[in-house]
């Protein structure tokens, strides 16, 4: 075939595009597994957390974009470091211990630092962190240095915090520590609000050019 | 020197699944004027969290172009053009911005915009950029950006032309001699064209078009500017980046 020919039939050339990694969209949850958890609300809490990564699991995009990390406390421990949805590891999380709330919040702060820096290490553009607390108690260790990071941390833009109350949890601690309103969860829908989560988390991760953050109202999940 | 150019601007996927209009804006030219050759490239992208951003795009780039053709009007070379006389014809057309805000009773950052530009002429080249999108310069030798795209903290943000500060936000740079090839587009497609984990340029992508714009014939050639806008819109790009696209290409010719 003669160049001439190539020419008449793509005028514009054979061209090729370049490779990027997908920005990313972090997501960290740090769950409450202390003994008051024990029975159905550890139970309903495991098969949320499970539902949750099957929904990231079924979309294309948001399964290359959404990475999820799992802090559990009572006592604290890093259950998954940041990951894409696919790497799953079907924890089942036992409720046990006490509820160190502020040493679990001075942990997720610590590990979403961490994944921005190896973000910008490797020219991944990314959207703003998003934490979630879940906890049905009140704090048993020091938390105010812990509330104090967060507001800074919210005031830098460096992430946003949101906090759920399950049943019993001390709601006014939990006000102290978020500049966000924190929700409560209705009866122990747990299921319901993963549901919410995985669809914010999905359009989150599409490209929406915005400095706002799009939550979906809380509904179905949380009271009033 | 004359300046053989094509650009096209289209609406992303995004926007035309929830019916909305595109809110990308371009504006070129090549001009003659007192026997020597210029050219004039200038692209904006309005901010996807505003519903006006479009028109502050095309505002933005109007107002700007007919600024930057009565500088060249006064006979006087590119090379005089300081960096503030730069940051003067920006702020002329913010203002036009600002005047039509007033007018539709809205605020100016619902006209929030990016703005990428240039001017060149045979022996000078100016370049200025708020925000994101890209300006690439080139010859045979390899393709360099002029800035690297300017991005908030996170994938979702950038600067634009309505920020209290965007003095302080313009970025300008000049050269003492035009590249031989150029190209200006909004940030729909810097990841498609860019590669972010070397900060290089594809050449893939720039090189069979810069080729093809300058093997075209400037009388019955074919329409290289319909044939960018179905490249702009091919199933393989949107899958890639549904955001709206502009893609400003020119070469200089003997």
């Amino acid at each position: 075939m003669s160049d001439d020919t190539m020419y008449d039939q793509q005028p514009l050339g054979p061209v090729t595009f370049a490779e990027n990694p997908e920005p990313r969209c972090p997501c960290l949850l740090l769950l409450d597994t202390s003994g008051s958890m024990a029975g159905k609300p550890i139970a309903e809490l495991n098969a949320g957390l499970r539902s949750f990564y099957e929904e990231l699991q079924g979309d294309s995009l948001a399964v290359k974009r959404v990475e999820v990390a799992l802090v559990s406390f009572g006592p604290v421990r890093v259950i998954s470091e940041f990951n894409t949805a696919d790497f799953f590891l079907d924890p089942t999380l036992e409720a046990e211990g006490d509820t160190p709330l502020g040493e679990a919040i001075t942990k997720g702060i610590e590990m979403v630092r961490k994944r921005k820096d190896e973000y910008r290490a490797n020219g991944i553009s990314f959207y703003r962190p998003w934490i979630f607390l879940i906890t049905d108690g009140s704090p048993t260790d020091e938390w105010q240095r812990a509330a104090a990071a967060v507001r800074e941390g919210e005031s830098s833009k460096s992430f946003a915090f949101f906090a759920v109350g399950v049943q019993n949890a001390d709601m006014s601690v939990l006000r102290q520590i978020t500049v966000r309103q924190p929700l409560k969860l209705q009866g122990l829908k747990f299921r319901e609000f993963f549901q919410w989560l995985s669809n914010s988390m999905k359009s989150a991760s599409r490209s929406n050019p915005s400095d706002r953050i799009l939550l979906s109202p809380p509904s179905g999940w949380s009271e009033i | 020197m004359i300046w053989k150019h094509i650009s096209s601007s289209v609406t992303g996927k995004s926007h035309i699944d929830r019916n909305e209009p595109g809110q990308d804006y371009c504006r070129t030219g090549a001009i003659r004027f007192a026997d020597r050759d210029f050219f004039i490239g200038l692209a904006a992208d309005g901010a996807g969290s505003t519903t006006r951003g479009g028109t502050g795009a095309e505002i933005t780039c109007e107002t700007l172009y007919l600024r930057i053709l009565s500088s060249i009007r006064t006979g006087d070379p590119l090379s005089s053009v300081t960096d503030d006389d730069i940051r003067m014809w920006i702020s002329t057309s913010r203002e036009a911005v600002l005047t039509r805000a007033h007018d539709e009773g809205q605020r100016l950052k619902d006209y929030a915009c990016t703005l990428i530009g240039v001017v060149l002429s045979e022996d000078h080249a100016l370049f200025f950029q708020i925000g994101d999108g890209c300006i690439v310069t080139g010859d045979e030798n390899g393709y360099q950006t002029i800035f690297w795209p300017e991005q908030g903290e996170y994938a979702n943000t950038t600067f634009f032309l309505s920020d209290e500060d965007f003095r302080d936000r313009i970025r300008i740079d000049r050269r003492e001699k035009p590249p031989a090839e150029i190209a200006l587009f909004t940030d729909g497609l810097q990841t498609l064209v860019l590669s972010f984990s070397t900060r290089t340029v594809h050449e893939g992508f720039f090189r069979p078009l810069f080729t093809a714009l300058r093997k075209n014939p400037e009388r019955g050639g074919v329409d290289l500017s319909a044939h960018l806008r179905t490249l702009l819109t091919r199933d393989d790009v949107n899958a890639r980046s549904d955001d709206d696209k502009t893609l400003v290409l020119a070469v200089n010719t003997p």
